[in-house]
């Protein structure tokens, strides 16, 4: 069965400044939705509105229910933030357990963490415990998941992983994901977002990444 | 209630690793609170009262801004800030309150 994560009617201002005023969002199950924009645009902002942890005026609806505050709805949505969120003094045993996790799915994707499981996340590189952060939201059980800027900060061998781990990952639920490294987002999404002055345009070709302005191809 | 009980371990565990953050200084306000109670008795007990709130809020403000990111650990659990910050509220004031009666009890 296919679920849907709709958003819509959201409308953002910061002193006057409209950052979000006409955005349709549409995320599936199945389906990596892919959301690209210029900094200052409204990005972030906008999952966290989908997520419940930034207040305005919203419509968010999950197979067609309204939902006001997903952050309270784990089996719905899981998102991971473009900083470090996890506790640094919790090991990687309590973080997989509270996350539902395996961690020899996670050894056979990344050795280099052989070792590492009773661990603090703190003790980890940035890059590693970015990893660690990424697969927990990813692997988690869950309808949908929300990344912000799952490649930034990956070294190159370890963003080919991450999008491979996507790619197995979309078979289970649905994905919505932004980054600046945008030839990894439009390589592996079925649909594509642009967010310009505020509203969402859905791509139907590349060239319209250039004509939008956030590009050169 | 084997499923009840490891449910009610792992919510105690998750407060607790949020709680250590300010753990430290609240229980050191609350005996100090205790010291004083020991000292002058009920005539400076709404003044520790206060004392007591005042600072409360002052650690909730500051963990509020330092920990916001961690926030994110805790939605993505299912907890909401209420839902983290409630408990804590609750059995840190019942610690002043508890420590406050026994002082009183020994005095």
């Amino acid at each position: 069965m296919t679920h849907i994560l709709e958003a819509d009617s959201i409308h953002l201002e910061f002193k006057g400044r409209k950052i979000l005023s006409s955005v349709y969002l549409k995320c599936e199950t199945g389906k990596i939705t892919g959301l690209l924009g210029r900094n200052g645009q409204g990005k972030s902002c906008l999952m966290n509105i989908i997520f419940g942890s930034m207040a305005c005026e919203k419509s968010v609806r999950v197979d067609h229910r309204a939902q006001y505050a997903l952050l309270k709805r784990p089996d719905l949505l899981r998102f991971q933030p473009q900083f470090h969120f996890i506790p640094r003094s919790l090991s990687l045993k309590i973080i997989f357990r509270d996350f539902h996790l395996d961690f020899d799915h996670f050894e056979k994707w990344f050795p280099e963490y052989t070792g590492r499981y009773k661990s603090a996340v703190g003790t980890l590189s940035g890059g590693g415990q970015k990893l660690v952060e990424l697969y927990s939201v990813l692997k988690a059980p869950a309808l949908f998941a929300m990344l912000d800027e799952p490649f930034t900060h990956l070294s190159p061998l370890q963003a080919e992983k991450v999008k491979d781990l996507l790619l197995e990952e979309k078979g289970n639920k649905g994905l919505l994901i932004t980054d600046h490294l945008f030839r990894y987002i439009t390589g592996i999404s079925d649909l594509v977002y642009v967010l310009d002055n505020g509203r969402t345009h859905l791509i139907k070709s590349l060239d319209d990444i250039e004509t939008l302005g956030y590009a050169n191809l | 209630m084997e499923k009840l009980r490891a449910t009610l371990f792992r919510t105690i565990r998750r407060l607790w690793t949020f709680y250590k953050n300010f753990v430290f200084l609240s229980t050191l306000i609350s005996l100090c609170c205790m010291v004083l109670f020991l000292e002058y008795g009920f005539s400076v007990f709404i003044g520790l009262f206060w004392f007591k709130v005042i600072t409360s809020l002052i650690i909730f403000y500051f963990v509020n801004y330092y920990k916001r990111q961690e926030y994110y650990y805790y939605f993505n659990l299912g907890i909401s800030k209420t839902r983290l910050w409630s408990p804590i509220f609750i059995f840190d004031f019942s610690l002043f309150i508890l420590m406050i009666t026994l002082a009183h009890l020994f005095k």
